[in-house]
């Protein structure tokens, strides 16, 4: 589903990845663990082809490396960014609207059933501005917004970020549905204990590099992980 | 009472014409955050695209509406292909030097090819209607209606259409749209020849009540910035009804007082708006 070979980032100076790869089979639910300034956030970035990268990146087989952002969201990456960077000032519905805006008429209309479907409260503030929402409220639209246009590949950053335990168990649980229908996600996580109980494979990042990778039961009881890169 | 019905409606003529200048203006802020000093030279190529339409073909000057449209959507994509999107990811402050380098060129090119002269014709829409006593150009009329066409037309396109809808998405967050499937490059584009496009049919249709010159676009340029920074900076909502008050306040000064007054008046206006309201009439306070 999503092969990362040898992917660096560069700020100017900086170096923010150096040479990180990693595979996603699909149907699988990888999970990218580390630090603060590990690279986590600048991987996902150049994955979603937001910011300019060294390496390749294959979604499904097609080198994607050269494409545009939109470009990208169109062969199936849906993204979830951190500080949910949601259309403030526009309705609810209209920020699921520009979710869908590769798809027209009756397919955005079903998106907008699934979404209000998968999150009730949504539907209740159809045509309220997103910058009025809650926290929550926040994080739910930024999820559904990135899954109208029926990804392929999820790619979650931070979605726990801010949110009160009850909430983050809520979210946990719609993303271990859509993990159980067949969805690929890429989560980039600070709440490193939870992710890791339900993803399938993890991958440990420090200083921008990839420090450690296997299964994610396995990363979870590995002690000089936990104590040198989660804590 | 008639005497403040004449003010007023000659007032909304000037600020319909007002809105569609600031409606360009501020959609090509919102979308490209760029301050687009070039705006007046292509109300100017509208107002001289008509005149020629009109004075070597002898039709009659509303075919001036969709031809200026049309010329100036398409220079308008030329002009941003070739010079606006090369300065992508610059600091603003080139953009807005290329920009004003763009309107120096083109104030230029307008006087080789047409010299000063004040230019005018006689076709089109002619005489008065007199309604409650209120005496109306024929032409008025016509701008006004048209005005009101085009900006309703161009509200729709920005509030209701698939295509305004990623205008106003890369409006409030340029990288989010893009990752939700806009075609940030393509929206850049067409709101600039969109805006463009207003930009000439605002001229073809100041050429209807008004002289055309080389410098007639750059006068309505200055009054263009003032309503949209009242409005509140890319809010083009805001700018519309910025444009009707700066066009009701120009007709009653310039009567009550005389032309300079109003002009002071304006930006007196704009000094107090920084002030009291920095973020427009209607502008949001900060980005979300």
């Amino acid at each position: 589903m999503l092969d990362v070979r040898n992917v660096a980032v560069r700020y100017g100076q900086a170096l923010a990845v150096r040479g990180v790869s990693l595979r996603a089979e699909t149907g699988s639910w990888i999970a990218i663990v580390g630090p603060n300034g590990a690279g986590k956030t600048s991987l996902a970035r150049a994955i979603c082809g937001l910011v300019p990268h060294q390496g390749t990146i294959a979604i499904a087989g097609e080198d994607i490396s050269k494409l545009p952002a939109w470009e990208r969201q169109r062969r199936g990456i849906g993204y979830v960014p951190e500080g949910r960077q949601l259309f403030g000032a526009m309705s609810v519905e209209e920020n699921l609207r520009v979710g869908a805006f590769s798809r027209a008429g009756a397919e955005v209309r079903r998106g907008l059933d699934e979404a209000f479907a998968l999150f009730p409260r949504l539907a209740e503030r159809r045509m309220q501005a997103a910058a009025t929402l809650s926290g929550g409220e926040q994080q739910m639209l930024a999820l559904a917004r990135a899954l109208m246009d029926r990804p392929n590949l999820l790619l979650v950053d931070e979605i726990s970020w801010g949110l009160m335990p009850l909430l983050v168990a809520q979210v946990f649980e719609r993303l271990a549905a859509l993990n159980a229908d067949g969805l690929t996600i890429v989560q980039i996580e600070q709440n490193a204990h939870e992710v890791l109980r339900r993803a399938t494979h993890a991958y440990v990042m420090a200083a921008g590099v990839c420090v450690f990778d296997g299964p994610a039961k396995s990363v979870a009881r590995d002690p000089r992980v936990l104590e040198s890169y989660i804590g | 009472m008639t005497l403040i019905l004449q003010l007023a409606i000659n007032g909304l003529v000037f600020g319909s014409l007002l809105g569609l200048v600031a409606l360009g203006l501020a959609l090509v802020f919102g979308v490209m955050r760029l301050v687009n000093f070039a705006h007046g030279e292509f109300i100017t190529l509208g107002a001289y695209a008509t005149y020629l339409l009109v004075t070597t073909t002898g039709v009659s000057p509303l075919w001036g509406i969709p031809i200026a449209a049309l010329l100036g959507a398409t220079i308008g994509l030329a002009v941003q292909m070739l010079v606006i999107s090369r300065l992508a990811g610059r600091p603003e402050l080139e953009a807005l030097m290329a920009t004003y380098a763009l309107s120096i060129v083109g104030l230029g090119l307008f006087a080789l090819a047409f010299g000063g002269d004040f230019r005018t014709y006689s076709a089109g829409p002619a005489g008065n209607v007199t309604l409650a006593g209120v005496v109306v150009g024929w032409r008025s009329i016509t701008v006004l209606v048209a005005c009101v066409i085009v900006g309703a037309a161009t509200l729709a396109l920005v509030s209701r259409a698939r295509t305004g809808l990623g205008f106003r998405a890369v409006a409030q967050n340029r990288e989010a749209a893009a990752a939700c499937g806009v075609n940030v490059v393509a929206s850049e584009r067409l709101a600039f020849s969109v805006s463009v496009a207003l930009a000439a049919i605002c001229g073809a249709l100041i050429s209807f009540i008004g002289t055309t010159t080389p410098n007639v676009g750059h006068e309505w340029l200055l009054d263009g910035f003032v309503v949209v920074i009242v409005g509140g900076l890319g809010s083009i909502s805001g700018a519309l009804v910025a444009a009707l008050a700066i066009g009701l306040l120009h007709s009653f000064a310039s009567y009550f007082l005389d032309d300079s007054w109003a002009q002071i008046m304006t930006y007196v206006l704009l000094y107090v708006a920084l002030l009291v309201r920095p973020h427009g009439l209607l502008g949001a306070r900060s980005a979300t």
